[in-house]
């Protein structure tokens, strides 16, 4: 065939081409931090300290006219310390990259790749962090599942010591989720004396769709599971469709599959050592070098007032 | 266990120093259980449990003064004849068809209706038991909203024979002694948070 056609004389002509931009196709969970609230900054030292008052004045009573004094009380505190831990990333890019991308002029590059390194790697970091926080660490980094819970040594106290430090932590009856399970957990916490307030239940995707087969079908006869109104799941500012009682039921990406945790979320915090920064740093051959940090903790400042059921394997 | 002289101290150092003797003196004497100690009023019970776990928090924080008492096994018995004693621990188990490591989590040791419960530092097995479950710690705590559901069998043998006690304390006592010869399980191996193992995915 003469002529110009598509299947052998455009090749020189025709520039290779992609739609702008880079479409995110790695999970990474960008979830978590933000439900502990502004993060706090450390105030000096190594640890966020939180005073704990445990006790109160022993002399308080009633009395008749004409009885004696009895003895002075007074109250009683511990200090709670609360670490950090530290994070990092390197990037490093050669002399020749910079040059062939152009610095990521966007007349030669479908994306500015030296821009994304730095963007992509502090979310990598925000990962780590979110990772960490959902984890069972009882040292820097603490993670949640470390800090709901029965027992282990947090913030310096030892729980099995300071048993008011303690949340309330339950195994499931069987290795399915039951409606009782979550009832003794919230009515055991709920009441004197670990007095919890808690305004979110977190678990995973798969536990949640568990309880909401055993709650019941929407629209089924003598179902107890509410939906909300407001809107689907995986929009920010919406925590769940499912709630027990008024509480939500928010399922949490990356968060081990065998546990509930009631949550009081105004007892989380966030500490903030060091907020994200960039150093350059000494040039190696022809070559720039950036490292990223940042040094952030998960804190409670009460961990009594939440609760866990453990050991939902099915 | 601890008398109102001890609670009425008007000082901080003389009510450790108070605790302290009472503590010694319980264990000499082989009475002490840990269901005194966690129904005493605070700042005693904390007291109590600081010298037992060899610390002290006289400065506001936690520092180690001693060494741990140990007060050995300690028989826990449940209340009712189908309930069963559950002790936490973090273990591990491989992704599932992997043999990659999955992240820890908590998993539970059944120690039948009648167990004797290690209570060693720093687990403290028999001792979480009973400040989440124990009866009738859990009455207590709870202002009566909530009952526990296990019992230190020598607190309740005791209890049960002195002139004041409560009529359910002594009809729980003559329930439960039928079951009390028989312990159905050996105390729990102590498991670390990090170095815990399980079975794969069952």
């Amino acid at each position: 065939m003469a002529g110009v056609t598509a299947a052998s004389s455009i090749a020189d002509a025709l520039k290779t081409q992609a739609l702008s931009g880079v479409q995110e196709s790695l999970f990474k969970n960008d979830e978590v931090l933000g439900n502990f609230g502004t993060p706090i900054p450390f105030t000096g030292g190594s640890t966020i300290n939180i005073k704990h008052h445990y006790s109160g004045n022993a002399s308080v009573s009633t009395y008749s006219e004409g009885d004696a004094l009895g003895a002075a009380g007074s109250q009683s505190y511990i200090t709670a310390q609360w670490p950090a831990a530290y994070y990092r990333a390197q990037i490093q890019i050669t002399g020749h990259a910079e040059d062939q991308l152009r610095n990521g002029n966007m007349g030669a590059v479908f994306y500015d790749q030296i821009a994304l390194e730095f963007t992509m790697a502090a979310e990598d970091l925000r990962d780590r962090v979110s990772t960490d926080c959902l984890g069972t660490g009882l040292t820097a980094p603490i993670g949640i599942q470390g800090i709901v819970d029965s027992a282990g040594t947090i913030a310096g106290l030892n729980k099995s010591t300071y048993s008011w430090f303690q949340s309330y932590e339950t195994a499931g009856a069987t290795t399915t989720v039951a409606i009782a399970d979550l009832d003794g957990a919230a009515q055991n916490s709920s009441d004197a004396d670990y007095a919890a307030q808690v305004d979110q239940i977190w678990t995973s995707w798969k536990q949640k769709n568990k309880l909401k087969g055993i709650m019941g079908q929407v629209g089924a006869s003598g179902n107890s599971y509410l939906q909300s109104p407001a809107g689907p799941l995986n929009t920010a500012g919406i925590t769940s469709d499912m709630f027990y009682g008024n509480i939500p039921i928010k399922p949490i990406r990356d968060l081990t599959n065998s546990i509930f945790l009631g949550l009081t979320m105004s007892t989380f915090f966030l500490g903030m050592m060091r907020d994200w920064k960039v150093d350059p740093l000494a040039k190696t051959d022809d070559s720039s070098k950036y490292l990223l940090t940042g040094a952030w903790g998960l804190g409670n400042r009460n961990p009594k007032k939440n609760w866990k059921v453990t050991t939902l394997t099915a | 266990m601890f008398d109102f002289s001890v609670v009425h101290e008007p000082v901080a150092s003389r009510q450790r120093a108070a605790v302290r003797q009472t503590i010694d003196r319980a264990i000499a004497n082989r009475s002490i259980t840990i269901t005194d100690v966690l129904m005493a009023p605070e700042p005693i019970s904390t007291m109590a449990l600081e010298y037992l776990d060899g610390c002290s928090s006289e400065s506001g924080l936690p520092q180690t003064t001693g060494t741990p008492k140990e007060i050995g096994p300690v028989r826990l018995v449940c209340v009712s004849p189908n309930d069963e004693i559950k002790i936490a621990y973090w273990g591990s188990r491989n992704i599932y068809g992997t043999t990659e490591e999955a992240a820890p989590m908590k998993l539970t040791k059944s120690l039948g209706n009648v167990a004797d419960v290690a209570d060693t530092y720093p687990q403290r097995e028999a001792r979480n038991v009973l400040r989440s479950r124990g009866f009738p710690i859990r009455n207590l705590r709870s202002r009566g909203a909530n009952e526990g559901s296990v019992i230190e069998w020598k607190w309740l043998e005791r209890r049960a024979k002195e002139d004041d006690a409560p009529d359910e304390i002594r009809a729980i006592y003559d329930q439960l002694l039928a079951r009390m010869t028989t312990p159905n399980a050996a105390p729990p191996a102590t498991k670390s948070k990090s170095a815990g193992s399980a079975p794969a995915n069952p």
